[in-house]
């Protein structure tokens, strides 16, 4: 098997693409179970009360914002050691991704802050480590947008991206390293989580649905990059017609 | 389900996350989709205008 073939454009987009195009349906039927289990099948918290399910549409929102940016700056490396044309767009195409998911973290975050905080907004650890997340995500789209020349808009991205990826621990551990009015780890106390089963197995529905709707929209986003980047080859011509 | 519906002042929270979520979501693939449908259909038409 010819390894190289994975990095030719021309394959990715004939086959793999390919094999997504019934997901959409799916992601749709997904997301309104899921919705359906958060909104009227999992329990009211005793303490929260309703407001507390705003949880299983901002906590797999911000899981994913760190997930998106870690994959990017994977790809980024990758771009810069081997110079994967595929890796090229997926690096590029990935920050518009993070930026929304990023974006719904701190909007629903706000919301629910409002009933349980008093407040939509304060300037402790998490949400200004994740505020500037959203940032970094904008950086690198207008800076990548700012340059002519592509290809070195890509090392200059994907150079900051790497250096952008120290966020990531920090808004992991801000809850742990700082007083913050965020609550700490829910969740990921594996051993022993605060939250009952009965809500923690929605969340985790929540989050795959998330995942798929990652993977949908960035082969998307792949088929896009690939079209503007290759816009001048024969396939892309032939497939045009 | 009723004992949702009967949320009282929490809705109009619970509502507007899951509203602007689903929104985002939504925009978050179509524009891409709407991007990619006017590039192929712009090269579709500049195909044709050369014959």
């Amino acid at each position: 098997m010819n390894i190289k073939r994975f990095g030719n454009l021309k394959f990715f987009y004939n086959s793999f693409i390919t094999l997504f195009s019934y997901l959409p349906i799916l992601v749709l039927i997904g997301f309104i179970a899921g919705i359906y289990w958060s909104l009227f099948i999992a329990p009211i918290d005793y303490l929260q009360g309703h407001s507390y399910r705003i949880m299983f549409v901002h906590v797999p929102a911000a899981w994913m914002s760190l997930q998106t940016y870690v994959v990017m700056a994977v790809s980024a490396f990758i771009v810069l050691v081997w110079k994967v044309k595929i890796m090229e767009i997926i690096s590029v195409q990935c920050a518009p991704l993070g930026a929304l998911f990023t974006f719904i973290a701190l909007i629903t975050g706000m919301i629910w802050g409002k009933p349980t905080w008093g407040t939509y907004w304060v300037w402790d650890a998490r949400l200004t480590s994740e505020l500037i997340l959203f940032f970094l995500y904008i950086g690198i789209m207008v800076l990548y947008a700012s340059i002519q020349d592509k290809r070195q808009a890509v090392k200059v991205t994907s150079i900051l991206s790497i250096v952008g990826l120290i966020n990531i621990p920090i808004i992991h551990f801000s809850v742990e390293w700082w007083n913050t009015l965020h609550q700490g780890p829910t969740v990921t106390k594996f051993d022993k989580p605060s939250a009952h089963i009965t809500m923690l197995l929605p969340l985790f529905y929540m989050f795959a649905m998330y995942q798929v709707y990652f993977i949908l929209t960035i082969v998307k986003r792949i088929k896009l990059g690939i079209i503007e980047r290759d816009s001048q080859s024969n396939w892309i011509k032939e497939l045009s017609k | 389900m009723i004992e949702f519906l009967d949320m009282g002042k929490h809705a109009v929270f619970v509502y507007s996350a899951y509203t602007i979520t689903i929104i985002a979501l939504f925009m978050g693939y179509i524009l891409p989709h709407i991007k990619l449908k006017k590039i192929l259909d712009k090269k579709k038409n500049d195909i044709k205008q050369k014959k």
